[in-house]
């Protein structure tokens, strides 16, 4: 008896910890229609503290399910590339200035959640209608997926633009997209 | 007899490769290669100011996707570069004095350039592109001669680690007629590709001061 309540105790403890990776589900992605078709592209601007870079980031949904990200600067260079597999996010390249661990770790976990809560949500967002106020994509307001703290996703329309916006308060790191819109492509 | 046709056909394709040229260009070297350095330098010290447009297509190899910008640029002795990318969005890019200025969405912010080397050395780059003063980026980069006739390309390799990371090669395209800049293509180390076509060069026109004063 003993034995099998040790055996629950530690299922309970590892699906616990598992809840905590919550876009890293190692579930297939969804599908997203939105980037399905074409690549999306997204002014970008990236804010860490008083620092801010911005440029262009193209995203894509692949037919395996799996979405490919590149950000890079308006001269052309490139800031990072991202994957999205199953739920978990790679950086699968960095640019030097920003090669750093701790920085790796952040960007690896908020591009994740951005791409699941913000990209994921476009279709709902788009048809929400321009002008709308901001909706709150994270955290759910439903109070189910709250596992991440200090981060904050939302989103809005203006002017047929999608609009997306990633708070991390504990990082002081901001992301912000806005769709181009296909006359600007 | 067929297999040695066909090694040699191989052997001349991966030669090709790896010097990473087309067939149709041939190494410029000796005598010619500096007169073309001194035609070149000597153009570009005559060069007051210079105006024109660009185009610049972004091959991304992760997404196989192109992407498009078109915009402006402004230059005038000395050092002051004004680059306006009008779409897909505008962007604003300034060097002035040492100072780098950028307007984005509506909001402007300033830095000195030395705080940035990365666009220090990109402005480098381009002012010394458009004016066709490759001998100033001898320091930073070792170069390589090309010509087809019509062009002369300029191919340039980092020398230092930190370019050497962003950059593979750095290749700047000139009309061998006119001396002027027509292309620049940088090569990065992720596999994308940015390729730069300059149109409509105008020389030594009226540039106002009030061009480079951005708030």
């Amino acid at each position: 008896m003993m034995k099998y309540l040790t055996f629950i105790s530690l299922a309970l403890f590892l699906c616990s910890c598992s809840a905590a990776r919550m876009a890293g589900t190692g579930m297939p992605n969804p599908v997203i229609p939105e980037i399905q078709a074409n690549t999306a592209h997204f002014r970008t601007t990236v804010t860490f503290g008083s620092n801010s870079i911005t440029g262009l980031m193209a995203v894509k949904q692949r037919s395996d399910l799996a979405i490919f990200g590149s950000f890079t600067n308006e001269f052309g260079v490139k800031g990072f590339d991202f994957a999205c597999i199953d739920g978990k996010t790679e950086l699968l390249y960095i640019m030097p200035a920003l090669n750093r661990t701790m920085v790796k770790k952040i960007l690896r976990r908020d591009i994740s959640m951005l791409v699941c809560y913000g990209i994921g949500s476009m279709g709902k967002i788009s048809s929400a209608g321009t002008g709308s106020s901001p909706k709150i994509l994270y955290p759910d307001p439903s109070g189910q997926v709250t596992s991440v703290k200090d981060v904050m996703i939302s989103g809005a329309t203006s002017q047929a633009k999608v609009i997306f916006a990633l708070e991390d308060f504990r990082y002081k790191l901001k992301i912000e997209l806005v769709s181009l819109s296909p006359d600007e492509k | 007899m067929k297999k040695i046709f066909a090694l040699y056909i191989i052997l001349t394709a991966c030669v090709l490769r790896l010097s990473g040229q087309d067939a149709t260009y041939k190494n410029l070297e000796g005598d010619r290669r500096e007169a073309f350095k001194n035609n070149l330098f000597a153009s570009s010290e005559k060069i007051k100011s210079l105006e024109c447009n660009f185009s610049q297509k972004q091959t991304l190899s992760l997404l196989s996707d192109e992407m498009i910008s078109k915009g402006t640029m402004t230059y005038k002795k000395e050092e002051r570069l004004l680059w306006v990318y009008k779409s897909p969005y505008e962007f604003v890019f300034m060097m002035n004095n040492g100072k780098i200025t950028t307007r984005s969405d509506g909001k402007t912010s300033s830095f000195d350039s030395g705080s940035s080397p990365l666009m220090k050395e990109l402005c480098k780059i381009m002012v010394a592109g458009l004016k066709g003063d490759t001998k100033s980026l001898e320091t930073s980069f070792n170069t390589r001669y090309y010509t087809d006739g019509a062009r002369i390309k300029v191919a340039m390799i980092p020398k230092n680690k930190s370019l050497a990371s962003i950059f593979n090669s750095i290749d700047l395209c000139f009309d061998a007629s006119t001396m002027l800049v027509s292309s620049i293509v940088m090569d990065e180390p992720s596999g994308d590709k940015t390729e730069i076509s300059i149109t409509n060069v105008k020389i030594n026109g009226t540039v106002n001061d009030e061009v480079f004063d951005i708030h």
